[in-house]
This record gives structure tokens, C-alpha cells and sequence, in this order.
């Protein structure tokens, strides 16, 4: 799931200060999960929009707007709308936003911070595990990510920071490093608990290629 | 077993007072028995350029031994390979390298933390480079599905050398033990433990690895977690450590000048 949260209304607001007629699409899919974009929050986004003014000229959830499939499928709905549309306000993830604007070529607002890809605990509760390296190293690490899990995303053993096993930036939390030693001595793994990772390819995300 | 005196680069004042104040400083130290002035750390931080300092410093001081200390968290590898080549052709030869205190606990609060290569693959890198060809080729092994494979080319450019590499620790759980490993099997010569232990392994195991081991503390921690410099002193003698380094902190403070 890729977590977002709400952005401040006022934000909203003058970003979307040139424009009168606004629709509003929301995601059914992660961004209901962490109530930014489910059909409660375009509603009230519909509400504050009208409070400041603005005419909505239609609200749809979308099961999931990042997939071009299913977005061309179900903007169909309004299509009649879109072209009294001046502007969109689009509550789902960076990638959803863009993909409603790279279809409908309208201007895009967005209403979301888009954060991390996230563990659900509950709803509401939610923490990150994984950072979309492009370099997964969870086979050799006890199966914890030290990239996403240490503030310093070092791969070779813990800063000269850290109080005991607690983290030096973290005070609250565990050195992952700890964590991924002990699960590494359970799985019998030693040859991977003297392993030296090399420096990270950052040349890999540079260029995002299509897939 | 001797105190040496760390430095920060200074934020506000100049090189000349800068230069004015170590001259008082070491002028201050030279009285007392247990200091060694043979040696002090320069370490970088916000302020001044440290290599430029410690050539300064050496210049003027030529019986001092002067040890450029650096972190991982601002700069990456391209900035820090310049570096090393810099620290060669002016001779410094004495390095210490940290991780680095995040960003997140200085005053930079929301500076984009680096940490580009970790102190592990970057003394693998200096013990292992002998040139800056090779320096770029240790580089490129950078994919996980292969050994680290090394070519260099023999018709280097620069020669790098050999540095005297000290690297910041911490020691007190199994994965430091596991850190302290890696770094012996890449070659570190010096370990300082970044504040006092009960992990007498450790540094066992460091001393049994024929490396030297140092106590770092803040001056900051005299009056604290000790009650004198003398009782941080004699708890490094008894962990048989080679030295203990103070990190002076602000030149008003200077626990060093009020030593007898």
C-alpha cells in the first residue's frame, strides 16, 4: 500500500485560486485505506471546495486511478463533465495524480502527500518497510530492510551513534542492525552476517526505465 | 597512554584566530605529562575546510602529527575520493572517518543527509586503491549477483598510497562486533570507540588484531558522566586502550587548558 496524507485545505485552496468549475476524483484503492481519498474524503472536499466558492462539477472514486486501465474505463462516467472542467483535484498518490493528468490533459491538483510504501497495522496505523531500491537485499539481511529501516540507509553494520541498541536518530526505536543481526544468527546465516555489501548503483534510479 | 585533543572545524571565527587559539592551546598542553602533542585531530564539520586547515596547521607545526577526521553524511563518493587525492598530494596521511552524526540532531535539521558510500566500503576502497584508476574501478562493483572483482590499471595517474586509517565506532552490541570485523578484514589500522564501554571483548579483539584502539569522549561529558578528566583517564588506562581523545568542544569550555 502507498501511504498518503492529507494536505493542508488552504493549500488546495490557492492552488486551485484561477480556477471555478472543479471536479474531484479519489482512489478506492491505498488512498481509501489511509482516509485521504475514499469516497468520505471526496465528499468532504466536495464540501470545503463549495464553502470556498467553487462550483463542483462532478466526484468520482476510482478503484485504482494509477492503473490507465481502469481509469480510462470508469472517467467515462464524466465524461460530459470533464469539458465544463477547468481543474481536478485528485486525491490518490503522486503516480495517480499524474496519470489522471496524462489522460485528461486538464490541470491537476493534488490533495496528498504521498509518503512510503507501507505496512497496514490497522487503519490509521501504518509503517515503512521498503523504499523501492530497485537493489533488493532482504535475502542477506535477515529479511529487514537496513535501507528503508536505518535513518542513514547503511548496509554495513551501525553508525558509531547508536545508545546501546536503541537508534541514534530514532531514540524510540530499535537499531535495525541489531534486529537484523539476531534474525540472521536464528536462520543460520553467518556467511551473510560477514558479508560487505558494496556501495549502492544509484545510477538505476536515475533513469527509471518503463517496464 | 596519552589525551589528544580533537578539534572542530570552527563556524564563526577565521583561519588566523583560529591558527592563534591552537597556538595557545598546544602552548597550554605542552606543560602537562599525560597530553600528547604529537598529535591532534582536526575534524570537519560546518565551518572551515579542514584539509586546508590541517595543511596550515602541519606547515606551522611540522613535529605535529596532524589527523583529518571526515563522515560519510556530506559528501558522496565523487566529493570524497577528491578529497582523498587532495589529503595525498599534501601529504596528510593520518585520516579518521565516522558515519556522522545525522543531520536530524545538528542544526541542520533538514539537510539531505548523504551517506553515499558507509564507512565499511569506503575503507575497503582506500586500503584497496592504489591509484585513482583504481579508485574508480573499486567504484563499479557495485552488482550484488557478483564477487567484488578488481582490475587496475597499471599506468596510474595519481598514485594514492597508503593511509593510516582510523574509523569511528560504537561497541557495545553483537552487530558492532560484526561492524569492528568488516572493518579489521578491510584493512582499518585504528579503532575509537565513540564514548566509553563495558564491551572489554571488543576492544580485546581489536588489540589481539594488532590495531589500536581509542577512547573518544566530548569535554562536554567531564563533569557528567565523569566526574573528573582524571577519572575518564584512568578508566581508559584500565580498558588498556591506547589513548583517550577529548573532542573540545568550544575553546570558552576547554577542559584540556584547565588541566595542571
Amino acid at each position: 500500500m502507498f501511504l498518503t496524507t492529507k494536505k493542508d485545505i488552504k493549500e488546495l485552496v490557492n492552488a486551485a485560486e484561477k480556477f471555478q468549475n472543479i471536479g474531484i476524483v479519489g482512489c478506492a484503492s491505498c488512498a481509501s485505506i489511509c482516509l485521504t481519498g475514499g469516497s468520505v474524503q471526496v465528499r468532504e472536499m466536495a464540501q470545503s471546495l463549495k464553502s470556498e466558492g467553487k462550483n463542483i462539477t462532478f466526484t468520482i472514486s476510482i478503484d485504482e486511478p494509477c492503473d490507465m486501465r481502469v481509469l480510462k474505463e470508469d472517467m467515462r462516467f464524466v465524461e460530459d463533465k470533464l469539458e465544463n472542467t477547468e481543474a481536478i483535484v485528485v486525491l490518490s498518490c503522486g503516480t495517480g495524480v499524474q496519470t489522471i493528468s496524462g489522460l485528461t490533459k486538464k490541470k491537476v491538483i493534488t490533495g496528498t502527500n504521498s509518503k512510503y510504501i507501507a505496512k497496514t497495522e490497522h487503519i490509521g496505523e501504518y509503517s515503512p518497510l521498503c523504499r523501492g531500491c530497485d537493489e533488493c537485499r532482504l535475502n542477506f539481511t535477515g529479511g529487514v530492510c537496513t535501507i528503508t529501516l536505518c535513518p542513514k540507509g547503511l548496509l554495513n553494520g551501525p553508525c558509531e551513534g547508536h545508545g546501546g541498541i536503541k537508534c541514534e536518530v530514532d531514540e524510540e526505536a530499535n537499531c535495525i542492525f541489531m534486529t537484523s543481526y539476531v534474525n540472521m544468527k536464528n536462520f543460520g546465516e553467518e556467511e551473510n552476517i560477514a558479508r560487505i555489501f558494496p556501495p549502492r548503483d544509484y545510477s538505476i534510479k536515475t533513469t527509471k526505465k518503463n517496464i | 597512554m596519552n589525551i589528544i585533543p580533537e578539534i572542530e572545524s570552527p563556524l564563526s571565527e577565521n583561519y588566523i584566530d583560529f591558527l592563534k587559539e591552537l597556538k595557545i592551546l598546544l602552548n597550554g598542553l605542552s606543560s602537562n605529562r599525560v597530553i600528547n602533542i604529537k598529535n591532534i585531530i582536526i575534524e570537519q564539520n560546518f565551518g572551515f575546510n579542514a584539509i586546508l586547515l590541517s595543511k596550515f596547521v602541519s606547515d606551522e607545526n611540522p613535529d605535529l602529527a596532524i589527523t583529518y577526521s571526515f563522515n560519510m553524511r556530506d559528501k558522496n563518493r565523487i566529493a570524497l575520493f577528491s578529497d582523498i587525492i587532495t589529503l595525498e598530494q599534501l601529504g596528510l596521511k593520518n585520516i579518521i572517518i565516522s558515519e556522522g552524526l545525522h543531520p536530524m540532531k545538528t542544526v541542520f535539521h533538514s539537510a539531505k543527509p548523504v551517506y553515499d558510500i558507509d564507512v565499511v566500503t569506503f575503507s575497503s576502497i582506500i586500503k584497496k586503491s592504489k591509484s585513482i584508476n583504481h579508485l574508480i574501478e573499486n567504484n563499479l562493483n557495485n552488482d550484488l549477483l557478483n564477487d567484488v572483482h578488481v582490475v587496475c590499471s597499471e599506468d596510474a595517474a595519481y598514485n594514492i598510497g597508503n593511509f593510516n586509517l582510523g574509523v569511528k565506532i560504537a561497541a557495545s552490541t553483537p552487530a558492532d562486533m560484526v561492524k569492528i570485523k568488516k572493518l579489521i578484514s578491510v584493512g582499518a589500522d585504528n579503532f575509537i570507540i565513540n564514548s566509553f564501554t563495558d564491551n572489554v571483548c571488543a576492544i580485546e579483539y581489536i588489540k589481539k588484531e594488532h590495531k589500536n584502539v581509542f577512547i573518544h569522549i566530548n569535554e562536554l561529558e567531564i563533569g557528567k558522566t565523569f566526574n573528573s578528566l582524571d577519572e575518564a583517564y584512568a578508566k581508559t588506562l584500565n580498558l588498556k586502550a591506547d589513548g583517550l581523545i577529548i573532542k573540545i568542544i568550544s575553546p570558552k569550555i576547554n577542559i584540556l587548558k584547565k588541566l595542571q
